[in-house]
C-alpha cells in the first residue's frame, strides 16, 4: 500500500531532491539561531528543543536532529494553537503564537512551544514552530515529580499570540516572565524561539518564492512519498505478526509501587502497529504520558530503526500507527499531571524494542540504562544572593548487538543529542566541587558481546542547594538478548555531611546541605549472546583496558582463563 | 626582494607556485605525493620548477602539509601517555557523552586516542578559582612513569582540571618527569590551551602529543632537504586558524597546523579581498570529494575556536571551513526511496570518474558536466583525454531507471550537487548575519569554476572572482600567508570599571608568552586583541575584535559593551538590556610579509579557437560555446558567453550573458551581463 498521489507523479526527482535538501537546511537553519541566541543552556547544551517547518495542512516538512524524543510531536501545538485562536481565518503575517497546555504539546509546561504562520505576501503557506524547554514558568517547584494535577505544573499558554501583525504584544510577554522565577533567562530564550521561527518562515518563504507554490506543493507529495518508501521497505523485512514489549515504572512519583506496562508491535507488510491501548490507568502522579509523546515515542523508535539515518519528514510517518486508550497512562486525559511525561516515553521507546526484539532480536540492541538520570539543581549563591539553577541529564550504556558492544557512556537515546556539561563549565558557575566521572567497570552485561558501560559520577556540593532527581529504572535491570546477561541498573545516592546517606530516584525538592555528596551510577547495557561465546582476545582485551574486573571477568568468561592458563 | 615558494602537500598531488619578485614571474609544478615521506614530493615539486640559483634567491618557503592530519587519520602517531586528575581517569572514553551521528541507534565511539591503561589519575586538584586543594601527589606520577615506560610511551600529555585558571600542578608533574628522567615530549594542557572545557582542552593536549614527535622529525628532514637544494631563506607552515608560523614553533605546536589543508585557499582568497577591496567573500573550493566553504568578512576569513578531526575536538583557533561530500568524484546514485542523491560516496582519484577511463564505472559529477559540454571537449591537462562513451555508459546506469534521458539527468546531479552546496553556503552566512547576495563568490579548486555560475545563480550572486591559478590556488594562497602567533585565556569578569585591568593583567602575560615563542626574523608585529563577550547567563560568546596599544587594551568597558552589542545585534537582530561578561582573552601578533606584486600576464598565441556544443543552464536547452585558452588572454580582455575557458588545472563554463574580464591581478571578474544594464 503505497498511495502515490498524482501530485507526486508529476514532481520531477531532481527537484524534489532540491527542495528535500532546501528544507533540511532550514530547519537547520533555524536550529542554529536558537543555540546561539539562547540563554539556557539546556537549550544549547541539552538540547531540549525541537524546530520544525510545516505545510498548511500541517505536515511535517523537515524537522533538525536535536531532542528525539519530541520527533514528530510539534504538529500537535500548530494544530490544537491555531484551533485555539479561533482557526487559520484568524492568522495574520508577523503572528506567533505561545502554546504550552501540556494535552497540545505532549511536554510538561516548561517545553513552551512558539508557531508561527508563514505567509507569502496574504497566502498563508505553512508554519515554522519551536518546542524548547524554558526553565521555569511557574510550576509549584522549579522541576517537579510529585504533582497530582496538570494546573500544579506550570502557567498554561493556551494558544495566545505573542507577537500580532510583527508586533510583540506586551501584556501576554508580561504575563509570561511574571509567571517564573527567572525571568531573565526565559526572556533571552523566549526572544531567541522568536528569532528561530523567524529564520525558519524566511527560509520556507524563499524556496516557496523560488520554485513557485504548485512545483513546491508537487516536489513536497514526493518527497513524502519517498520517506514513506524507506520506511517500509525496512519495515516489510521484519516478520509479521504481534510482538509483545514489556517496560516498567519505578513509581508514579506519589506511591513508592512499579508501575508495569506493556507494548504491542504488530507488523504486517509494510505497516506496523504500535499498541499502547492495555496499559495501566491514569496514574496518580506526573508519569502520565500525553498522547503527543505516545506517538513520538513511537515514531522516535520506529524511524530510527528504519528512517535509512535521514532527517525525517511526514512521510516517514505514515507507515506507523499508534493506538491509544483514552483514560491511560499512554492517553491521559486533563486534568492528570504529566510533568514526567518523557520518563515512562523513553521506558516506551524501550518497550517497543524489546517487542522488535521478540520478532528479530538482531533488529535491535539489548536495553540500554533506560533513563536520562537527570539532576535538577537550584539554590541561592552565598555571596551573591543570586538565584541559580541547573540541570542535566547522566550517561549510561548501550546494549550490546548482533554487530558488536554496547556503546559506553551515552545519554540515553530519548534525548541522544544532548552534550553533557563540561565540568570546568559546572564549576565554574555552580557550587559544587566534581569529585568523579568515570565509567564503571563491570556495569555492562556480559555476552558474545558486551553490554556498553555506564558512569559513576560525584559531586560534592560546597553550598547549601536543592536538588530534584528523576532516575527511572532503579528496580529493574537492562535485559539483555539471546542469552546475554543484564546489565546494572541505574542508582543514586546523596551522603549527608552527618554520615548518614538515601537513596535517589524520584523526588521533589531535597535538600542538601553544605558538604554532602550527590553520586549517580548510570546503568549498563544489557549483554548479546551467551558470554561463553566472546572471543578470548576481546576477554582479555577488556580486562586489559580496565573495562571488566579480573573476578568478573573470571566468572563470567572462564572459558578466556582456561585457554590462556591450560596452555 | 620577497621572492617565494609555495609548496602544497595534499593527498594526491603536490602543488608548487614559485613567485619571483623581481621578474614578477610566476612557475608551477604538480608531483604526486608521496604519502610514506612527503617530503620527497616537495623535493620533487621543487626541482621541477625552481632552477637552484633562483631557489637560492628566494627569501620563503611555505609550506602547507596534511603530516599531521594522516598521523591522525591513520593513528600512525606517537605512543602516548596520559596523566589526568584523579577521579577523571576517563575525560576521552566519555567525552561529551554525545553521538556523532543522532538516528543512528548502533553508533559506538571511535577509539580514543590514548588507550585505557595508557591513562593514568594522579591525586592533585586544582578549583575553578585557581586554588589548589590538593598538590600534586608525587608518588602517582613515579608509578604512572613506570607503567609508561614499560609500554613504551614517548609523548606524554598531562591535563588536569581547572589548569586552565592554574597551571602550577600541570608544571610541578612536568618537572617531577623531568627529573624522574623522562626525555619523550611532554605537552601540558595549559600550554596548548587556556581555554576551560576539559574533554576539548584534554584532547587538545594529547592530539598534540600524539603528532609531536613525527611532526618534529619531518620538519627536521625537509629543513635539511630544501637546504641542500640550495634555500637558505625562512620556513613557515600554514596554521588552521589562518597565518603561518616558523617551522621551529610548528615543532612545538604541532596540533596548531593539523587542519592547514582548506586554509590555505581561504588565506588566498583573504588577501585577494583586502587587495582588491572585494569587501565579504564566499569561498567554494570544490576538489575531488569535497565541496568547502568559508567566509570572508573584513578581508579575515571566519574563525572559530575549537574545531574537530576524525571526532577529535582540538581546541585552537581554526578557519571555519565547512565541508560536505560533494566534489568532482562525488558518485550519482538512486537512493532506497527512489530519489537521485549525489555524493558523499565519492569515486576519489582511483578509480575516479567514469570518463577518466581508469575502471570507474559509476556516474559522477564530472561525468555529469562532460556530458553538458562544461569540460568542451575533454582534454584536460597531462595529456588526459575524457572518454564520452564512458561516459555515457555510466549516466545510462541510472538513467534508465529513472526513466531519463542523459542530458536530463546529467543536468539533475549538476542542479542536486549545486543545492547542496548552496544550502551549506546559506547556512555559514546566515549564521553571521550575512546575506549571501551582498557576497563576492570565489570559486576555485579543480571543479570550481565548472559550478561558479551555477552557485552565483541559485544564490542570487552577482558577483563572481575567479582567482588565479583556481586548480592550484591552495599553493597560490599560502604565497600571502602572513605570520602569525596566537594565544588565548579564559578568565570569567563582568564587563564594569575593574575588567579593562583583568584585561591587560591577563594581555600583559599572553603577549609576554607570545614574545617568547618568536624565533628568527619574525620577532614583534601587530598585536591584535580579540575578546569573548556575552550577556551573563549566556553560555554561548561572540568574539569581538577590540582595540590595542602598546600591549594594552585600548578602550574602556562602555566601549567593549558598545562592541559587543553592536556585533549582536548584526548576528542576530536585537539585543538586551543585560550585563556583559568576559569569558575569553585572545591575543595575537602578526606580522605580514613584505607585499607581492600582480603577476606578469603575457598573452600567448594557442592557434585556432575550438567551439563545442554545451548546454545552457539560462536558456535551458543546447548552444554553441567557444573554447578559449585562458593563456591567449591579456589583461583588460573580455570573453562573453556561452563560452567555456580553459586553464591548465582548471575549466571555466562561462553561460549564456555572462561576460569575464581579465584583471590585472590576474583574477576573472565574472559578472551577469544582463546586471550591467
Amino acid at each position: 500500500m503505497s498511495p502515490v498521489t498524482g501530485a507526486s507523479v508529476t514532481a520531477d526527482p531532481i527537484t524534489t531532491e532540491v527542495i528535500r535538501h532546501g528544507l533540511n537546511s532550514a530547519a537547520n537553519q533555524m536550529k542554529r539561531a536558537l543555540m546561539r541566541t539562547a540563554f539556557s543552556p539546556v537549550i544549547y547544551e541539552v538540547l531540549d528543543f525541537a524546530v520544525a517547518l510545516y505545510d498548511r495542512r500541517v505536515r511535517l516538512l523537515a524537522q533538525a536532529p536535536s531532542m528525539p524524543i519530541f520527533m514528530g510531536t510539534l504538529n500537535f501545538c500548530v494544530e490544537e494553537a491555531v484551533a485555539a485562536v479561533g482557526g487559520e481565518s484568524e492568522l495574520e503575517p508577523g503572528d506567533i503564537l505561545l502554546y504550552n497546555f501540556s494535552y497540545g504539546t505532549g511536554s510538561h509546561a516548561q517545553d513552551m512551544a512558539l508557531v508561527m504562520p508563514v505567509f507569502r505576501e496574504e497566502t498563508l503557506i505553512g508554519y515554522a514552530a519551536v518546542k524548547a524547554h524554558l526553565l521555569d514558568i511557574g510550576a509549584k517547584e522549579p522541576y517537579c515529580t510529585d504533582t497530582v494535577d496538570v494546573i500544579q505544573e506550570g502557567t498554561v499558554f493556551p494558544g495566545v499570540k505573542l507577537y500580532r501583525r510583527g508586533e510583540l504584544v506586551d501584556d501576554v510577554y508580561r504575563i509570561v516572565l511574571a509567571n517564573t522565577r527567572l525571568p531573565k533567562m526565559v526572556a533571552g530564550d523566549v526572544n531567541a524561539e522568536v528569532v528561530a521561527v523567524r529564520t525558519g518562515a524566511a527560509a520556507l518563504v524563499r524556496m516557496v518564492d523560488r520554485y513557485g507554490e504548485e512545483v513546491f506543493g508537487d516536489c513536497v507529495e514526493r518527497m513524502f512519498d519517498h520517506g514513506e518508501r524507506i520506511v517500509r521497505r525496512y519495515l516489510e523485512q521484519l516478520p509479521d505478526g504481534r510482538h509483545l514489549g514489556f517496560g516498567v515504572m519505578d513509581d508514579d512519583g506519589i506511591v513508592d509501587d512499579i508501575v508495569p506496562f506493556e507494548v504491542a508491535v504488530e507488523i504486517s507488510g509494510s505497516d506496523v502497529v504500535v499498541d499502547f491501548r492495555n496499559a495501566p490507568p491514569i496514574q496518580q502522579g506526573p508519569i502520565n504520558c500525553p498522547r503527543p509523546s505516545t506517538v513520538s515515542a513511537s515514531r522516535v523508535a520506529l524511524a530510527m530503526l528504519a528512517g535509512g539515518g535521514e532527517a525525517p519528514n511526514e512521510g516517514h510517518f505514515r507507515a506507523i500507527r499508534v493506538e491509544t486508550r483514552p483514560g491511560s497512562m499512554f492517553h491521559p486525559e486533563p486534568p492528570a499531571p504529566c510533568f514526567l511525561y518523557a520518563w515512562p516515553a523513553f521506558q516506551a521507546i524501550e518497550a517497543i524494542y524489546h517487542a522488535v526484539a521478540q520478532a528479530a532480536p538482531e533488529a535491535v540492541p539489548a536495553c540500554s540504562g533506560g533513563d536520562i538520570c537527570a539532576l535538577v539543581w537550584w539554590g541561592v549563591r552565598e555571596d551573591s544572593g543570586e538565584r541559580w539553577a541547573d540541570a542535566g541529564p547522566h550517561p549510561i550504556g548501550q546494549g550490546a548487538h548482533r554487530g558488536g558492544d554496547g556503546a559506553r557512556a551515552l545519554i540515553h537515546i530519548g534525548q541522544g543529542a544532548t552534550r553533557m556539561t563540561p565540568i570546568e563549565v559546572w564549576e565554574a558557575k555552580d557550587p559544587w566541587v566534581v569529585e568523579q566521572a568515570e565509567l564503571a567497570a563491570d556495569s555492562g552485561g556480559a555476552g558474545r558481546f558486551r553490554g556498553g558501560l555506564g558512569c559513576d559520577y560525584r559531586i560534592r556540593v560546597v553550598e547549601d542547594c536543592w536538588v530534584t532527581p528523576t532516575l527511572e529504572r532503579t528496580k529493574t535491570a537492562p535485559w539483555a538478548l539471546d542469552g546475554g546477561s543484564e546489565g546494572r541498573p541505574n542508582s543514586g545516592l546523596v551522603r549527608y555531611p552527618d554520615g548518614t546517606s538515601e537513596p535517589l530516584g524520584k523526588a521533589t525538592g531535597m535538600r542538601v546541605p553544605k558538604g554532602s555528596v550527590v553520586e549517580v551510577h548510570g546503568g549498563g547495557g544489557g549483554g548479546f549472546g551467551p558470554p561463553a561465546e566472546r572471543d578470548v582476545e576481546a576477554v582479555l582485551a577488556d580486562l586489559r583496558e580496565g573495562y571488566v574486573t579480573e573476578a568478573a571477568a573470571r566468572r563470567d568468561y572462564p572459558h578466556a582463563f582456561d585457554a590462556a592458563e591450560g596452555a | 626582494m620577497a621572492t617565494r615558494v609555495g609548496v602544497d602537500v595534499g593527498g594526491t598531488f603536490t602543488d608548487l607556485i614559485f613567485y619571483d619578485d623581481e621578474t614578477r614571474e610566476v612557475r608551477v609544478s604538480k608531483e604526486l605525493s608521496t604519502p610514506a615521506a612527503p617530503d620527497e614530493g616537495v623535493t620533487r615539486a621543487v626541482a621541477a620548477a625552481v632552477p637552484p640559483e633562483l631557489l637560492g634567491d628566494a627569501r620563503y618557503f611555505l609550506h602547507g602539509t596534511t603530516v599531521g592530519l594522516n598521523a591522525l587519520l591513520e593513528r600512525r602517531g606517537a605512543v602516548v601517555g596520559l596523566l589526568t586528575t584523579h577521579g577523571f581517569r576517563d575525560v576521552l572514553e566519555i567525552r561529551r557523552a554525545d553521538r556523532d551521528e543522532l538516528y543512528d541507534l548502533f553508533w559506538h565511539q571511535p577509539p580514543p586516542l590514548v588507550p585505557r591503561r595508557l591513562v593514568k589519575p594522579i591525586g592533585e586538584r586544582v578549583l575553578a578559582d585557581g586554588s589548589i586543594e590538593r598538590p600534586v601527589n608525587a608518588e602517582d606520577v613515579a608509578q604512572a612513569l613506570a607503567a609508561f615506560r614499560a609500554e613504551g610511551v614517548e609523548s606524554i600529555a598531562v591535563a588536569f582540571l581547572n589548569a586552565y585558571a592554574n597551571p602550577a600542578n600541570e608544571l610541578a608533574v612536568e618537572q617531577h618527569l623531568r627529573r624522574l628522567g623522562f626525555e619523550g615530549t611532554i605537552s601540558l594542557s595549559h600550554r596548548v590551551s587556556g581555554e576551560y572545557r576539559e574533554y576539548e582542552r584534554t584532547s587538545t593536549a594529547t592530539v598534540d602529543a600524539y603528532v609531536r614527535p613525527r611532526m618534529q622529525a619531518y620538519l627536521d628532514r625537509l629543513k635539511q632537504r630544501l637546504a641542500d637544494q640550495g634555500f637558505g631563506g625562512s620556513y613557515l607552515i600554514t596554521r588552521s586558524g589562518g597565518g603561518a608560523m616558523s617551522f621551529e614553533e610548528a615543532a612545538e605546536r604541532p596540533f596548531e597546523t593539523v587542519m592547514s589543508g582548506p586554509v590555505a585557499g581561504a588565506n588566498g582568497a583573504a588577501e585577494l579581498a583586502r587587495r582588491l577591496g572585494l569587501g565579504d567573500v564566499i569561498t567554494a573550493d570544490v576538489g575531488g570529494t569535497s565541496f568547502d566553504t568559508c567566509l570572508i568578512a573584513g578581508g579575515r576569513p571566519q574563525l572559530m575556536y575549537e574545531g574537530s578531526i576524525v571526532g577529535l575536538p582540538v581546541q585552537t583557533s581554526w578557519v571555519d571551513v565547512r565541508s560536505i561530500g560533494a566534489g568532482g568524484s562525488s558518485v550519482a546514485h538512486i537512493d532506497a526511496g527512489g530519489l537521485l542523491k549525489v555524493g558523499p560516496r565519492s569515486a576519489g582519484a582511483d578509480p575516479g570518474p567514469a570518463c577518466y577511463g581508469r575502471g570507474g564505472t559509476e556516474p559522477t559529477v564530472t561525468d555529469a558536466a562532460f556530458a553538458l559540454g562544461m569540460l568542451a571537449d575533454g582534454r584536460l591537462a597531462g595529456d588526459v583525454r575524457l572518454d564520452r562513451a564512458r561516459t555515457a555508459a555510466a549516466l545510462a546506469t541510472i538513467g534508465e531507471q529513472l526513466g531519463m534521458a542523459e542530458d536530463e539527468l546529467a543536468r539533475g546531479v549538476m542542479t542536486i550537487a549545486t543545492a547542496s552546496m548552496a544550502n551549506a553556503i546559506r547556512e555559514i552566512t546566515v549564521e553571521q548575519g550575512i546575506d549571501p547576495r551582498d557576497c563576492v563568490l570565489m570559486p576555485f579548486g579543480g571543479a570550481g569554476s565548472m559550478f561558479a555560475l551555477l552557485l552565483a545563480s541559485e544564490l542570487e550572486i552577482r558577483r563572481t572572482v575567479i582567482p588565479p591559478h583556481a586548480g592550484n590556488f591552495s599553493a597560490w594562497g599560502l604565497l600571502g600567508s602572513d605570520l602569525t602567533r596566537e594565544v588565548a585565556r579564559t578568565r570569567l569578569a563582568r564587563v564594569d570599571g575593574e575588567v579593562v585591568a583583568t584585561i591587560d593583567e591577563v594581555l600583559a602575560e599572553l603577549f609576554g608568552g607570545l614574545a617568547a615563542r618568536s624565533s628568527d626574523a619574525d620577532a614583534g608585529g601587530d598585536q591584535e586583541v580579540k575578546l569573548d563577550l556575552r550577556y551573563v547567563g549566556q553560555e554561548h560568546a561572540l568574539t569581538v575584535a577590540v582595540p590595542v596599544a602598546d600591549g594594552r587594551l585600548a578602550a574602556d568597558a562602555a566601549e567593549l559593551r558598545r562592541r559587543f552589542e553592536e556585533e549582536y545585534e548584526r548576528a542576530f537582530g536585537h539585543s538586551m538590556a543585560e550585563e556583559v561578561e568576559l569569558v575569553v582573552v585572545r591575543a595575537a601578533l602578526r606580522s605580514q610579509l613584505p607585499e607581492r606584486s600582480n603577476e606578469r600576464i603575457v598573452a600567448q598565441d594557442v592557434g585556432e579557437e575550438l567551439s563545442v556544443d554545451g548546454f545552457s543552464f539560462r536558456l535551458g536547452g543546447w548552444t554553441t560555446f567557444r573554447v578559449v585558452e585562458r593563456m591567449s588572454l591579456e589583461v583588460g580582455a573580455i570573453v562573453r558567453g556561452p563560452a567555456i575557458l580553459r586553464e591548465e588545472t582548471t575549466t571555466i563554463y562561462l553561460d549564456v550573458d555572462s561576460e569575464a574580464t581579465v584583471h590585472e591581478s590576474g583574477c576573472l571578474f565574472v559578472s551577469d551581463q544582463e546586471e550591467h544594464r
